[in-house]
């Protein structure tokens, strides 16, 4: 307890920048909750632009749905993250606090508005950049905090499973290069639907990592202010510039700054095919600050849509711990998997692979029969960073009730005198504000 | 096929966790009648309810305004089914009901009978989910335990803890962890409760209509909502065969004299406090922080905790039922996970021989709003 709110007092006086970000209707910008001692484990996944991009116009870009915005994918790659929650608390739990682990599966968007003359297209409407530039969905999150999921769901719109995540020892001496698993994730799950089978615990997704490779760079020296200033920055970011972080956070010198350049020159042909900087990196740092989600649920009767909000969720990094790649430098060079291979359990539950068209390595076929298949993904120079981080604000971009436009956003400085008293006597008071991202 | 994710008609496939109506139940509801204060119970009717749906045009008040009971219900459910053949989701829920008369004017239902479902609980975050975001009661997850039933132990039995539903609380120190907050006991001796009454409950008459508010806390604005609705679920439940029907009049051999429900006073789950129920002397006891703490003052360990003690509600019962819809339950947990595994042809047949299950066609929104400048105090009706 002592040592949450002196973190925070601490937080508070390395905030950066002089957004208001949180500033509400009522003149407080205290954030909607705050996430400390994270660590983020990151994996790229190569996918298909043009799946994505499907899934995207589908997801956010409906116009029954999308309000003024247009969401264009940035980037052929899904970003696999898994995230380790030191603690987390919310504006409302005041002293309380939780922790969680949590996989998800990010797009990095490029975000644009209707306006009458500017100069993108998009299904014959006129679009401008928006002030935001980037914004990232997340539309597979797992996380093992019940609270979380419901919280994350109802709240923000962030559509959450239950997952129970569990470390796996390596087993004794394996075989150099031979994969052993590091990660298991499970759930509860039905092998098929539609065939009245009983739902039972599998595994869904494992992470595997080569025997004899390193963990990943450890020790990173790296001025937070200076890292977050650039990390944040936004749309000015190229590929020139991230590369020059990257080499300031991976602190190597000498002897490894070839290794290093070559690294970087092959990640960014893999990426992005040129030296412009366009699809690189750069989009996904730009992007971590919006996360776009929607909050959807479900009229009991007629199966429709009863409410739905389009919402943008505004984070701030208050202070970065250390970063670097995970896994061996030379499984970066050669291979830019790191030594690490991800394992995915073939559920139409959670079709993931094929939503978003993540490229596959190969696929295999599972231990026992009746269980499903295992696409086998390879990610693309895998990284790490340790940080706290806010959730400042969580604003719908556009609402529907039964159908029915609602917008918000023009009578702002009212609408919270005109919506309805939320009553937590049911026991959400004591967990509002939580979530998780 | 769309499979799970159909409950995002418009949308892609996402994780949405939400199964659709009809909803069918197979296994055990077992209730437990609470006595409650009739003005505190009428006085939370109006704050939660009434004074909610003003300009709706619904009202509603205690089915008994004058000794009232609150129905604390248990399900223990080894098949759920959504869709039929979906597949099939074991979950057991706590429930607390208020047993309701529902006014409305010029309409044909003025007058109809219910009960107001408030604080629930299931174990199953499918179950979880799809109450709260679809059929509208507000449920979350919890673990619950069944060591065993007060009907099968002996009166004079020893002790025994039964069944306890924990969810996630704040604890003293500021972590949300996981503590027992209602349990059924059996006890030594009888309670002797200051209050007495004899009164009977029909699960299959009573529960066949059940209303809840459906609201969804609003992102920007935490202390105010971006839709509520009032939402009423309908229930066959022809299919329930009564088990056992014990009342405080002597027929139970006095077996429910020593049927215990604790209640753990807690913020976030204030169900004593809320409904007003009537309980006996509270247990007050000290926690495990509290003795942590004394270990940490003779130097041994450190503990972050000032709170050491902890405050149980003692309730009796007034009536304990237990009711079977569907196969022929097993109590035993690992029975009834092998007949999850195996019941489809069971349990067809259990069916064409009249013990069919319990079936929830799905529920109806009967009014809803999203703001209140409107007319109605913005009630509308879809």
């Amino acid at each position: 307890m002592v040592l949450v709110w002196t973190n925070i007092h601490f937080l508070q006086s390395v905030i950066l920048g002089a957004e208001d970000l949180g500033m509400t209707v009522s003149g407080t910008n205290k954030p909607l909750s705050i996430f400390s001692n994270v660590m983020a484990r990151t994996f790229p996944l190569p996918a298909d632009q043009t799946t994505l991009q499907a899934f995207v116009d589908e997801y956010l870009n409906d116009p029954c749905h999308s309000g003024t915005n247009y969401f264009r994918v940035a980037m052929p790659v899904v970003f696999m993250q898994l995230l380790d929650y030191g603690s987390m608390s919310g504006r409302l739990t005041g002293s309380a606090y939780t922790s969680q682990h949590e996989l998800l599966f990010m797009v990095v968007l490029e975000w644009f508005e209707e306006c009458s003359t500017g100069g993108f297209q998009f299904n014959g409407k006129c679009y401008k950049r928006h002030a935001e530039s980037h914004a990232l969905v997340t539309p597979f999150i797992f996380v093992d905090n019940p609270l979380s999921v419901m919280m994350g769901r109802e709240n923000f719109g962030w559509p959450k499973s239950l997952i129970n995540l569990r470390p796996v020892a390596p087993g004794w001496a394996p075989e150099a290069g031979e994969s052993v698993p590091i990660m298991r994730i499970g759930a509860m799950r039905l092998a098929q639907f539609y065939e009245g089978q009983s739902q039972r615990f599998s595994t869904i997704l494992e992470i595997e990592k080569r025997a004899g490779y390193s963990d990943g760079t450890v020790g990173v020296s790296m001025d937070p202010a200076r890292a977050i200033s650039d990390w944040w920055s936004g749309s000015l970011k190229n590929f020139d510039t991230l590369s020059q972080q990257w080499r300031d956070m991976l602190d190597l010198s000498g002897a490894g700054t070839g290794m290093l350049t070559q690294m970087l020159d092959q990640f960014r042909q893999t990426l992005a095919g040129n030296a412009t900087g366009r699809g690189s990196l750069a989009h996904w740092f730009a992007s971590l600050g919006n996360s776009i989600g929607v909050k959807h649920f479900t009229d009991p009767s007629d199966k429709q849509c009863c409410f739905e909000s389009l919402a943008n969720m505004r984070t701030a990094v208050t202070k970065m711990y250390g970063g670097g790649l995970l896994g061996s430098m030379e499984s970066c060079v050669s291979g830019l998997d790191g030594g690490f291979t991800i394992r995915a359990h073939r559920y139409s539950t959670y079709p993931a692979l094929e939503t978003l068209g993540i490229k596959i390595t190969r696929t295999e076929n599972p231990a026992s029969a009746g269980d499903p298949l295992i696409d086998v993904l390879t990610p693309l120079m895998p990284f790490w960073y340790r940080m706290d981080f806010e959730l400042k604000t969580s604003v719908p971009l556009s609402t529907r009730v039964h159908g029915k436009a609602f917008s918000e956003p023009l009578d702002c400085n009212q609408l919270s005198d005109y919506l309805p008293e939320f009553d937590p006597t049911m026991g959400q008071a004591s967990l509002a504000g939580g979530g998780g991202q | 096929m769309k499979p799970l994710h159909s409950a995002y008609p418009t949308r892609v496939d996402v994780a949405d966790e939400t199964l659709h109506n009809p909803y069918q139940y197979f296994g055990t509801v077992r209730a437990l009648g609470l006595s409650a204060e009739a003005d505190t119970l009428k006085n939370f009717l109006d704050t939660y309810l009434n004074q909610r749906l003003s300009g709706s045009g619904i009202q509603f008040d205690l089915t008994d305004d004058l000794e009232p009971t609150v129905i604390m219900v248990i399900s223990d459910f080894y098949r759920i089914t959504g869709e039929p053949n979906r597949g099939n989701f074991r979950n057991r829920s706590l429930q607390f009901h208020v047993p309701v008369t529902r006014y409305e004017c010029s309409s044909d239902r003025n007058g109809e009978q219910g009960t107001l479902q408030v604080f629930s609980y299931a174990s199953n975050m499918w179950n979880a989910l799809t109450s709260t975001e679809l059929r509208g009661p507000l449920t979350r997850h919890s673990t619950m335990r069944v060591r065993t039933w007060m009907e099968d132990l002996h009166a004079d039995a020893s002790p025994h803890t039964c069944y306890s539903m924990s969810p996630q609380v704040i604890g003293a120190d500021g972590e949300v962890g996981t503590t027992v907050v209602v349990s059924v006991q059996k006890r030594d001796e009888a309670l002797n409760p200051p209050y007495t009454k004899t009164t009977h409950w029909d699960i299959k008459k009573n529960l066949n209509r059940v209303f809840a508010i459906k609201q969804f806390q609003h992102q920007q604005y935490p202390k105010k909502t971006c839709y509520e609705s009032l939402v009423e679920i309908g229930f066959d439940n022809d299919g329930l065969q009564p088990k056992i029907d014990w009342r405080n009049d002597g027929s139970d051999e006095g077996r429910l004299a020593k049927t215990c429900v604790r209640i753990r006073r807690d913020e976030a789950h204030p169900i004593v406090e809320k409904l007003g129920l009537k309980c006996c002397e509270p247990d007050e006891y000290e926690s495990p922080e509290g003795k942590l703490r004394a270990l940490e003052k003779l130097g041994h360990l450190s503990v972050a905790s000032d709170d050491t003690q902890v405050c149980d509600y003692l309730l009796a019962p007034v009536f304990y039922q237990v009711m079977e819809a569907g196969a022929p339950v097993k109590t035993d947990a690992h029975e009834a996970v092998q007949q999850l595994a195996t019941d489809h042809p069971e349990l067809n047949a259990n069916r064409e021989n009249g013990q069919k299950p319990i079936i929830e066609d799905g529920a109806v929104t009967l009014c809803y709003r999203y703001r209140t400048d409107l007319a109605n105090k913005g009630w509308l009706k879809p």
